[in-house]
């Protein structure tokens, strides 16, 4: 999704990837996202219908929807029958039995599973990754009505079954993924344009992600119809959606205190920061992230030196392995090895030994500093949406190491006036000047009480609502 | 003046650990000035002096006015959370078997509930077995961890569209603190987890989320304020903040802020903290425990609901051992056995059992059979819960595994041994609430109360 993104892949291929890639993961991160529904296809279906049209049938698998006629749990049933022609191997006992479950006549050997199409990827998959996606050409989906299951044919929501499905040379997932980008591709652009307003500007045409249903009343209906159609036109450009929204008035608005905005959107919500924005957020204000980076930075010769090895090292065992299998009982095997990583050019940076002796030390301490936040971070996840939140936020270690550590409280310390200090430190925290009242406020405190340290100053600020929403 | 929630470090060794095993046998069967009173019988009690001996820094502050009537009842959960899936044959269905591809290595042990066997492994349990409820007969669905933690822990199998509240956070929301604490300003949270961050809240949202305590012997993370920070400097950042957001109208996201922290505040100020430091307990109480942390989680535990606590949640080690299950495994079930026995042992003196349900269970058990690895993997079909006190019946079985594991009579679904616990607390098991898209959802999933582990 990264290398997606980077390279700004059009948002229908993107789906189509998700939906119709075959392979081993470890060769191609697109088949991962079939894999991740462990063979279960009417998850697969569901899933897909969530991120790619943004509506979620999740009641209807087990029930007619009550409020959407078109919810029904046949519809349901016969989406999922797209995604049931799925052979997934990962390498796990469960996964294995499942596997063979579906498909006696394959059993669990890793060579019967090469004759299916994809069968190869399968196997490199198993062998390293441990997993890897093919589709089948059998393999039907039941709705489970007890007493009554019945074989589902494959058919888009509110469109007609699709009979010859198995006659032609897609496989049923490329079939689905046409009839997203195809038929469906306003209603893929509108569930995506949904999507990143709401990411970006905190609130959406519909409140959620999968927040469309036909029942469900769309706010500003015509923009979004609007913006969904120039994003067809621009050929589902992820780039030029972003641009557009974020160039836009909405996405611009200064917050306002009225609840009323999310409705009628003429000013920005408040949104809470999610854990590892409110880590981030605490390390760069209080200038501690600049203080880690530096020591990293000093490190990059010592870990130059490292990667040189470590690339001289596989290269060797890598030729070694080949000249072992060449002369044993498997030949072939020598040309199943990954292949070698490029030898890296120029020769290993030289370190001298005092040289080296500090800078491993330096390397334990930036380990240690690694491993501290990594701990800080995941306790940060654990404790948000309770009272341990206000805990950690209020007295918890990042806060405190980052007021003591960073370079922002000696930034600000070194100024002379206090209304400078007050200035510098709302722009550090809350990215903007303080207000004049803001600073009426605080100067008689600043002026006269000799007690007033930067860091309570940043602490108080960093307690504040604005900081932690956005 | 700063919190001082310290640990006295040294806790002695193993040994010593064991050879206190024995001696508490003798410590039991003494009468302590705690076995006098129940927390019902405080309710009834007179306001003399002796209470104030005795409850010292726990005192709720309703006493003191004299004013209190209890509301709602007064049953507490102690929950202790086999993450990862204890292995039912060595523990509560104890087998014994010369099948080689078995390998039950324990031996069963009589207990002091008639016919009533448990595995060696639990020499401490089998002497309060008279006061357990064992269940041997759950029988799941789901064979990985998330998921399966997920339904035992909600009643409720994982699917996208819900997110149900795990058992912590139904208690939390429906039951709330204990009635003789509920009046306090500054009383403890309804749902303290221990050693584990706890599952999902759902509906009922952030304020019955557990409060966290990471390590038993430590108070809970950040109670206590920063090195270097003094309670005179804590005051004055909050004056501070106040000046900055002064003149400001609350919206919801401020209002979530300011209520949190001064959540905060209040447990941070509370004088239920106390119930935290496990320095006021001797050494020969901490080490009768057991040192491991489902032992000092024991102890915690009881000592919060002695506080106010409703629902505490012990997490122990993780059971989840793929390879080598001896001895790794059995020592774990052994620090459970410590833990667990003394903690009904001792509730029991204090006359907290029959307002106490002390719940030991995970999210599956383990393959009768050796996996390649000499170890054991997931097992659904036929795994044990134990339970004690607070109106459950003591020294029953109800279901049974075969000799190969694998239900044989009276299978208990994860909904009914849900349906089961919540009645027992006093919880309708077929309450419904509306989720956040008004949909009718019951705090259960359809079980069956099992009525023979019931009182």
């Amino acid at each position: 999704m990264r290398e997606s993104l980077a390279e700004n892949r059009k948002w229908d291929v993107v789906a189509r990837d998700l939906l119709a890639t075959q392979g081993a993961i470890k060769k191609d991160g697109r088949a991962n996202f079939g894999i991740f529904f462990d063979g279960e296809p009417n998850e697969y279906a569901e899933a897909a219908m969530r991120l790619f049209l943004g509506t979620n049938l999740a009641c209807a698998q087990c029930h007619d929807d009550p409020y959407v006629d078109q919810y029904k749990r046949e519809s349901y049933w016969a989406l999922a029958a797209f995604f049931g022609r799925i052979a997934m191997w990962d390498g796990n006992l469960v996964a294995a039995e499942r596997f063979t479950e579906r498909f006696p006549e394959i059993g669990r050997s890793a060579q019967s599973i090469s004759t299916l199409p994809g069968g190869d990827a399968a196997i490199d998959g198993a062998r390293g990754e441990n997993r890897a996606l093919a589709d089948l050409d059998e393999g039907e989906v039941e709705m489970p009505d007890p007493g009554n299951p019945r074989t589902m044919i494959p058919t888009p929501l509110g469109g007609q079954p699709i009979a010859n499905a198995d006659e032609g040379v897609k496989t049923r997932r490329e079939l689905f993924a046409d009839w997203v980008t195809g038929p469906q591709r306003h209603n893929l652009a509108r569930a995506a344009v949904n999507r990143y307003f709401l990411e970006l500007t905190g609130r959406g045409f519909v409140d959620r992600p999968d927040g469309f249903a036909p029942n469900k009343t769309v706010r500003h209906g015509t923009l979004l119809d609007r913006l969904a159609t120039e994003f067809v036109k621009h050929q589902f450009d992820i780039k030029w959606l972003i641009r557009t929204i974020v160039l836009s008035k909405a996405f611009q608005l200064q917050s306002a205190e009225d609840h009323g905005a999310s409705e009628t959107w003429h000013a920005a919500v408040h949104r809470t920061l999610n854990s590892d924005q409110w880590c981030n957020s605490v390390l760069r204000v209080t200038g501690r992230e600049d203080a880690i980076y530096g020591l990293g930075g000093q490190l990059r010769k010592l870990l130059k030196e490292e990667i040189f090895q470590r690339v001289q090292q596989r290269r060797k065992l890598l030729a070694e392995g080949a000249e072992n299998l060449r002369a044993g009982p498997f030949p072939h095997l020598a040309d199943r090895l990954p292949p070698a990583p490029e030898p890296v050019t120029g020769p290993s940076p030289a370190i001298t030994d005092p040289e080296r002796a500090q800078l491993s030390e330096l390397r334990q301490k930036y380990v240690a500093v690694g491993q501290g936040l990594g701990k800080q971070r995941s306790r940060a996840r654990a404790a948000m949406s309770s009272t341990s939140e206000s805990l950690m936020k209020m007295n918890g270690p990042l806060v405190a190491e980052s007021l003591s550590q960073g370079t922002r409280v000696a930034e600000i310390e070194a100024l002379d006036s206090p209304k400078a200090r007050i200035r510098l430190a709302f722009l550090s925290v809350l990215a903007r000047p303080p207000r004049v009242e803001e600073t009426q406020r605080l100067l008689p405190w600043a002026n006269n009480d000799a007690t007033l340290q930067v860091s309570d100053l940043l602490w108080a600020l960093m307690q504040t609502s604005e900081f932690q929403s956005m | 003046m700063p919190l001082v929630l310290g640990l006295a470090d040294s806790l002695g060794s193993k040994d010593d650990g064991f050879m206190m095993r024995c001696n508490y046998q003798h410590h039991s069967s003494g009468t302590t000035p705690h076995t006098i009173l129940t927390r019902r019988g405080v309710l009834k009690a007179s306001f003399g002096t002796v209470l104030g001996t005795l409850l010292g820094p726990t005192l709720p502050s309703v006493f003191a006015s004299g004013t209190s009537r209890p509301v709602g009842n007064d049953k507490s959960v102690i929950f202790l959370w086999l993450d990862g899936g204890p292995f039912q044959h060595e523990s509560f269905d104890p087998k014994e078997s010369g099948d080689e591809d078995l390998a039950y290595r324990l031996k069963s042990i009589s207990t002091t509930a008639d016919g009533i066997q448990f595995s060696e492994s639990m020499p401490w349990l089998a002497e309060q077995a008279h006061k357990m409820a064992v269940i041997r007969s759950m029988q799941g669905i789901e064979m990985e961890h998330n998921q399966a933690q997920y339904h035992m822990q909600t009643g409720w199998r994982s699917i996208g569209a819900i997110q149900a509240p795990a058992i912590g956070s139904i208690v939390s929301h429906e039951l709330g603190p204990l009635p003789m604490f509920r009046a306090q300003a500054d009383g403890l949270p309804a749902f303290i987890s221990i050693g584990h961050a706890g599952y999902s809240a759902g509906h009922f949202g952030a304020a019955h989320k557990p409060t966290i305590v990471w390590d038993p012997s430590q108070p809970p993370e950040n109670l206590g304020l920063p090195k270097g920070v003094s309670p005179e400097v804590l005051d004055q950042r909050l004056k501070l903040l106040e000046m900055i957001e002064a003149g400001r109208t609350l919206d919801a996201t401020d209002r979530y802020f300011r209520e949190g922290r001064d959540g905060a505040r209040r447990f941070m100020q509370s004088r239920q903290r106390a119930a935290f430091d496990l320095t006021n307990e001797t050494d020969k109480v901490r080490q009768e425990y057991g040192h491991a942390r489902i032992g000092q989680g024991c102890l915690l535990a009881r000592r919060l609901v002695e506080s106010g606590v409703r629902f505490v949640q012990v997490c122990h080690d993780n059971m989840d051992q793929h390879r080598d299950h001896y001895p790794g495994h059995v020592e774990l079930l052994n620090q459970l056995d410590q833990g667990m026995a003394r903690l009904i042992a001792d509730l029991d003196d204090r006359g907290m059992l029959e307002e106490t349900v002390v719940v030991a269970a995970g999210e599956f058990g383990r393959t009768p059979t050796f996996n390649g690895n000499a170890g054991r993997d997931h097992w659904v079909d036929g795994y044990s819960v134990a339970i004690a006190g607070g109106g459950f019946a003591q020294g029953v079985t109800y279901g049974s595994t075969g000799p190969r594991g694998g239900v044989a009579e009276n299978p208990v679904t994860i909904p009914d041994f849900m349906a089961t616990l919540c009645t027992a607390i006093g919880i309708d098991p077929d309450k419904e609430y509306h989720d956040q898209f008004n949909r009718p959802i019951k705090l259960v999933d359809d079980g069956t109360i099992v009525r023979e582990v019931l009182a």
